[in-house]
Formats: C-alpha cells, structure tokens, sequence
C-alpha cells in the first residue's frame, strides 16, 4: 500500500540516513573512475619519483578519503527534493548550489535499484531517467519503497493524462506481469566473456600497470628466466613458451574479471512484460529495477562478436533515444545478454509480436560489393607495390600475394553476412564479420534516408541504403536502385503518414 | 487515435526519384568560386612575401610551387563551378529532398516531422548575393543532418517559418 501522495509533495524532503553511504560509494567510485582514466600514468611517475612511497600512499589515501567523507557529508547536508504537480526538484551543494528542475513530461523510464546496505532499512534508491543528457537524470537515494512507489504513480497519473490524445488501442492493464524470460547465472556469465573491450582497456593501461609494478621492485622477467633455466627444454624455446604462458594467464585473468562483473551486474536476471512496458530485475550487489517503455524503443540490435560466435550466443539490445538525440543506451543500457542465436526472435513478441512467427527471408547484397574490395581494396594496392618489386628485385617477392588470402577471406564473410528482408512494418538488415548481427527497425521511426551511388553502381542500377535512425546510422551497401527506392518511398511514407509518435 | 499501418500499394506511394529537383541559384556557385578566389589572392600574397623576403622555399622552389599552388586552386575552382550543376532540392509537402555530388551522387530525404531543430547561416559573401544555408537537424545526429548552403533566402526562411511553427505546435501538444 502506498502513503498519502499529498503528505510530501510541495515541500523540500531529505532523504534517509543511510544515503550517505551511496554518497560515499559512488562519489568515491566516480572520482577513483576519474583519477584512473585520466591521471594513473602521472600517478604512477610520482610514486617511482619519490623515496617514502609507503608514507606518501598513506597520505594520500587518507587525504583522498578525507576529502570524500568532507564531499559526501556536505552533499548529505545539503541534498533535499520536492515533488510538484508537474515536475521534481532536486537541490545540492554547499559552495556551489546546484537546482535540477525535471519536467514529468521528459521523463522516461523510472527506476529503483535496491543497494545491499539499503535492504535491511526498506530503502530504495530512485531514478528518473529523463529524455535528455545524462546530467539531466535524477537520482534520489535512501527513500522508502512505499515513497518511490508513489513518487511513481504521481509521475505516471500525470503522463497518462496527458497521454490521453496517444493511441490507446494497444492499452492493456497496468497489473500484467508475465515473466517473459529467466537467465540462469552460468549464463551471464558468459556474457562476460564476450566483452572485448577489456583487452583495449588492459592496452591503454598496461604503461601504467607496467611502471607500478617497476615501482614495487618486482621484476618479472627474472623469474621467467630463472625458471625456464629450470625447465628440461632448451631456453630459448622455455622463455617463449613461459612469455606465452604468461600472456595466456594475463588474459584469463582479464577474463575472469569480466566475467565477475557480468555475474554481480546481472545476478539472478528476470524480464517481465507488463503491457506497455518491460521490467529488468538484476544484480547481485545491487538489485536493480529497470523499466522500459515499449514505445520508446527505436530499434532492436542483435549482436554477436567473436567471442560470443564461439559461445554460440547473441546479445540484444533494445535501443534507446533521448529528446536531445543523444543515444540513451549508454546510461542504462536494457540489454538481454545472452540467448542462443535461434532464440532471439521468439523473444521479440514481447515488443513486436508481429515478429515472433515470420520465417525471415533475407536477401543478399549484389556481389559486386565483394568484387570492389577484392580489386580496389586488396589487389590493386597490393599490386602497386608487389609487382615493381617482382619486377626490379626477385620474384620471391610474387609470394606477398598470399597475405591478400586472409582480407579476401574476411572481405568475402563480410558480404556474406550482408543480407535484408523487408516487411510491412519493419526493416531487418543483417550484416557482421565473424559473428552476425541484426538491426530491427521499425520503419516508421526513421529520421531520414539517403541513397549513394558511385559510376559503377549507377551503371550496374545498384546503390547503397543509409538509414538514419535516432540511436545511429544503418548501411546496406550494393543493392538493387529498384529495391533500395522502393524501401526508401515506403519508409518515408510511414514516417510521414504516421500518427503515432516515434520517441 | 488508433494507429494503423497497412501496407500500402506501390503505386499510390510518392517516389522521390520521380521529383524534378530545383537547382540552387546560380549565385551560390560564384559564392563558391569567388570564397576559392580568396584562397587564390592569399597564395598570391605569401608568394610574394616570400620571396621578397628570401624564403628559401620561394626562392629555389618559386616555380613549382606557384604551379602546384595555382593549379591545385584553379582544378578546384573548376570543379566547384562544375559541381554546383549536380546540386539541388526539392519541396515536398511534407518532407525535403537534397542531391548532391558528381562522381559519388547522395540524395537524402528529410521528413519534416523528423526535425528537431532549424539553423540559418549567412556568411559575408552570401549576404552580398541574397542566399543562406539551411541546416536541419533531427535526432539522428549531433551535427546537421541536412546542410544546403546556397539557398535563397526567402525560401529559406519560408521553411524556417513552417517548421518552427510545425515543431512549435508538437511541442505545445506534448506538455
């Protein structure tokens, strides 16, 4: 049951006690993210620099927390809301007075997240995720459940009447709550074994990973070579095989990282459909409630790296937007992280049940795509450089041939995976190198079209398909100007036809 | 209101590639050739600085370099007076349609109901001849999804009007 909504609105409230502890967590976080991304390198070099090191990492690790009880303290202080008829109030700080004023209007989606130290005090923190930048979002840690519950339903019963010019066809009851998919643990896992980019990260950190270990005095490579003197092989061969090795336990390492992560962020992972919106219930450290509005989605990506290829799964993506045009994912990305490749689409009927039961059909791009890589891309410059040198030096040189094998080979699987099947409502286009994507589009929602043609392509009446969409840019590449005109006037059709709002 | 999109029958649908495309004034192409004549008239002073004052590249390379110079901007003049022949709009009710490009030829088609805002700019040479750049931005991007600069400035500013008006209205809807 929920309290008086008329009890707190109108007036400034402070949130709970035990909202300090949030504060200090994540502004500590933030600013560890910040000196990390932007200071590490410096940071290292300061601690090779100076004699002390144990006394100066005292002191600025209690400087540094110091600093953060000061910050978080003040932010407790001086943190209070209020709940209008049409909007919510934010304020803060001491020295400088921040007031974030969010319209009802601009908000999307409202989330609770349920931290493990709020669990026991039936304390949520609440955000409300705005069509706008990420500044823009507001964030109300350490209030009771029942208080967000019905923060939710003022900010609903004023969308709802301002909805009611909407299309009201597709209403269904509020109370729906169909669990539409449960993942087990072992399964998000994996998702965290196919985030690549923990090997970027590692790159661009490994200079400063490298000095803080110089700085410890540990040297690494003397132990390799004293133990592969220890090894029955030659030294040679042990040093390289213990390099290997070395490299292999640092990516699995790195792996396992990840995998971590993936565990705790989506820990006991349960969808809902609730009629108009999907519900996300995940976390392990953090229980955190997502929704998603159904209309607000602009598309649907289904994507498969390398690593996923290997483990047989896909990742979809329900693409967001905010009024502003900035993609919305990357603050609360709804993602369902694995599903095996041939499940994907039953999945879909939650958000487009038309989708569910269609065999899609999807039709290659023309073959010329391939060609004009293989010759412009690969055997010309290849050519330009190799057959001068055929000619002036040995023919021995003729063999660098062969290193166009493997960009003739990906160039191939590219255009391959290239393929699109047009329907009624939607656009699907495939495409991908190793593993296969999907775009699910939903045609209405395109923000504009173009079509590119080079001589060639005009001459063999084929051109290339770019569609704008609110979160990126989609290409088809190479296919026929007949089709591509056609998909382009009944997009733009339905886009201009439309009475339904695309955001 | 409910919502319905049933497929609709080829022939009843608008084709752009049947719109005649309206050329952009012949002004914008001499906007274009003479901003290039600056160039021009610039490399025509520091080549002559430079060699007054002795600079080596001017003196022992004064020949070539005044042909690479030269003929770099005058091929490219050329090619912008060439190119102004390939560009062009068309009004349509409800959306804007933009051709562009020699070689590489791109046509986009902007829905009016897509646009989240309108920019005009007018630089000092096309406030001399009357003509703007209409810049229209969805939420597709962070830049302008659709720049024509050479417009008249009336048209423009009749575009202007009516999708302010038409962004105006939905706003006015949505709250």
């Amino acid at each position: 049951m929920t309290e008086d909504k008329h009890d707190f609105m109108h007036e400034w409230q402070r949130v709970s006690l035990m909202a300090i502890v949030y504060f200090f967590i994540s502004r500590g976080l933030g600013i560890i993210k910040e000196v990390a991304m932007n200071a590490a390198p410096a940071f290292a070099a300061i601690l090779i620099a100076v004699d002390d090191k144990a006394f100066w990492f005292t002191v600025a690790g209690f400087g540094f927390i110091g600093l953060i009880i000061v910050d978080v303290i003040s932010l407790y202080l001086t943190y209070r809301y209020r709940v209008e008829d049409d909007q919510i109030i934010v304020r803060q700080g001491v020295f400088t007075k921040e007031v974030l004023n969010l319209k009802y209007a601009r908000i999307q989606n409202i989330n609770n997240a349920v931290p493990w130290y709020f669990k026991p005090f039936n304390l949520v923190r609440c955000t409300l995720d705005s069509a706008g930048s990420s500044a823009k979002e507001v964030n109300i840690p350490g209030i009771t459940n029942e208080r967000s519950d019905a923060i939710a339903n003022i900010i609903h019963s004023y969308q709802k009447s301002n909805d009611l010019t909407e299309d009201t066809s597709q209403e269904e009851p509020a109370e729906i709550q169909e669990t539409a998919l449960k993942l087990s643990n072992a399964e998000v896992t994996k998702y965290g074994l196919t985030n690549s980019m923990i090997f970027v990260f590692a790159g661009i950190f490994f200079p400063a990973i490298e000095k803080f270990i110089e700085s410890t005095g540990i040297d690494i490579s003397n132990y390799l070579k004293q133990f592969a003197v220890l090894l029955p092989i030659p030294e040679t061969i042990a040093k390289i095989i213990l390099v290997l090795l070395a490299m292999f336990l640092f990516g699995l390492l790195l792996l396992c990282v990840t995998a971590l992560a993936a565990f705790v962020r989506f820990y006991d992972y349960e969808l809902y459909d609730e009629g108009k919106k999907l519900k996300r219930i995940a976390g392990l450290l953090e229980r955190q409630t997502i929704f998603l509005n159904k209309n607000k989605v602009q598309g649907i990506s289904i994507k498969q790296n390398v690593f996923a290829k290997i483990l047989g799964r896909v990742t979809v993506h329900f693409q967001q937007t905010s009024a502003d045009g900035k993609s919305s994912n990357k603050k609360q990305p709804f993602i369902i992280p694995m599903l095996k490749p041939d499940e994907w689409q039953q999945h879909l009927k939650m958000l487009y049940p038309e989708l569910a039961d269609v065999n899609l059909v999807f039709k290659p791009i023309g073959v010329q795509y391939f060609r004009k890589i293989a010759i412009y891309a690969c055997l010309l410059p290849f050519s330009a450089i190799i057959l001068p040198l055929a000619y002036l030096a040995s023919a021995y040189f003729l063999l660098l041939y062969l290193l166009m094998l493997p960009i003739i080979g990906f160039s191939y699987l590219r255009y391959r995976r290239y393929g699109y099947s047009v329907l009624d409502n939607f656009l699907i286009i495939r495409e991908g190198l190793i593993g296969t994507n999907f775009h699910i589009l939903e045609r209405y929602k395109t923000q504009h079209m173009s079509e590119a043609t080079s001589p060639s392509q005009r001459r063999l009446k084929l051109g290339s398909l770019r569609i704008q969409m609110a979160y990126t840019a989609i290409s088809l590449p190479y296919i026929k100007q007949s089709e591509l005109r056609s998909v382009i006037n009944q997009n733009i059709y339905l886009t201009e036809t439309t009475t339904k709002s695309w955001m | 209101m409910s919502f319905t999109n049933n497929p609709v029958e080829q022939g009843s649908i608008p084709q752009f590639e049947s719109i005649d495309i309206k050329p952009l004034p012949e002004a914008a192409m001499w906007v274009d050739v003479v901003s290039w004549s600056i160039v021009f008239v610039i490399a025509a002073v520091i080549t002559v600085i430079g060699r007054l004052l002795n600079v080596p590249l001017f003196v022992n390379f004064l020949m070539y370099w005044i042909v690479a110079v030269f003929v770099l901007i005058g091929l490219i003049m050329l090619w912008t007076a060439y190119s102004y022949r390939f560009k062009g709009y068309a009004l349509r009710e409800h959306d804007l349609i933009f051709k562009r490009g020699v070689i590489w030829q791109k046509t986009t088609i902007l829905p009016f109901n897509r646009v989240q805002h309108v920019e005009t700019k007018q630089g000092i040479l096309q406030r001399r001849f009357d003509l703007t750049t209409l810049q229209l931005f969805t939420a597709g991007g962070q830049r302008a999804d659709l720049a024509i600069s050479g417009m008249d400035v009336e048209i423009t500013e009749g575009i202007k009007t009516m999708l302010l008006g038409r962004i105006q209205s939905e706003q006015t809807t949505d709250d």
